[in-house]
């Protein structure tokens, strides 16, 4: 992330980052950002969420009904608990291999396996790998490229979480797998992801009673009203 | 919890054996490094990992793994 981005526009990921842990799932994606966005106190774009009756309630609920349906992976898809499964326990093998090699080596390894097999670009950040021993992966560079590009025609040198919410509400009007190669639909499909499909962000939305187009509109009438 | 329900689950199981794939993959990018660091040839690393030496070079060689620096390609392996 650019240094653009304000404090409280980076503090977005850390609240995304606990909603992905609530669903226990192995991603972050736009569809936890837009939890977090409206979790934030004394931000714009949480305030316009909640004008458009998208608050945290509502959305952690549209998030939990598409985890029923199948659009997002259930809190036993993790892998922690496939590995499990297998009589694996991820949690030894982590220690053991940071006992022998220290975290770095992790960090690199990891790195490595996964410029030879799956991600180098794309919309997913290469500086978090998808693999068991890593974090979780951050399948957030669309919205977040987009965030800037809108600071950018507004003519606005920070981006703040209003940029954020527009650049995940923009990204959300293209289907799911835009823009991606097949090294990157691969791992989305390893992390149990869908290939095809409306955005998450885009279900919950209109579940909510609204649409893309009437909260993006709301968000650039806010932005032109600072400029 | 996933264990119990899972076995026979066909999306379970097939999920997670993708994600042990991922494992392996990390775990050996992982000793290879290790290997290479500490002067392993190619040949050597290969015989241990039970794969052709064309494998293994193909898989890791390219810049990323290899170390001019520290030991030449014909280095030798330690033991």
């Amino acid at each position: 992330m650019d240094d653009r981005f304000t404090e409280l526009a980076r503090k977005v990921l850390g609240l995304a980052y606990e909603e992905a842990e609530r669903l226990r799932h192995d991603y972050v994606g736009p569809e936890h950002v837009l939890v977090g966005l409206s979790r934030q106190e004394d931000s714009r774009a949480a305030a316009l969420l909640h004008a458009s009756g998208l608050g945290p309630d509502a959305l952690r609920a549209g998030l939990d009904h598409l985890v029923a349906a199948g659009v997002l992976p259930g809190p036993e898809r993790n892998k922690a608990d496939l590995l499990r499964s297998l009589g694996i326990d991820l949690g030894a093998v982590q220690q053991a291999v940071e006992d022998s090699f220290g975290m770095n080596a992790l960090l690199t390894a990891t790195r490595h396996a996964h410029l030879r097999s799956w991600l180098r670009e794309d919309w997913i950040m290469c500086t978090t790998p998808v693999s068991p021993l890593s974090r979780k992966a951050l399948l957030v560079n669309r919205a977040f490229e987009l965030a800037g590009q809108a600071a950018d025609e507004l003519a606005q040198q920070e981006v703040r979480p209003e940029h954020v919410l527009l650049g995940v509400l923009r990204d959300a009007q293209d289907p799911v797998g835009t823009g991606l190669s097949s090294r990157a639909r691969r791992a989305r499909a390893y992390l149990g992801l869908s290939q095809r499909g409306p955005s998450p962000v885009r279900l919950v939305i209109e579940a909510s009673g609204t649409t893309l187009a009437a909260v993006c509109a709301h968000v650039l009438a806010e932005l032109h009203a600072t400029t | 919890m996933a264990a119990a329900t899972s076995s026979q689950d066909p999306a379970v199981g097939l999920a997670a054996v993708a994600t042990l794939r991922g494992l392996v993959d990390v775990l050996e990018a992982l000793q290879v490094e290790n290997a290479r660091a500490k002067g392993w040839t190619w040949k050597a690393i290969a015989e241990r990992l039970a794969v052709s030496k064309q494998a293994v070079h193909q898989k890791y060689a390219g810049g990323r793994l290899s170390r001019p620096g520290e030991v030449g390609q014909h280095g030798r392996p330690v033991h």
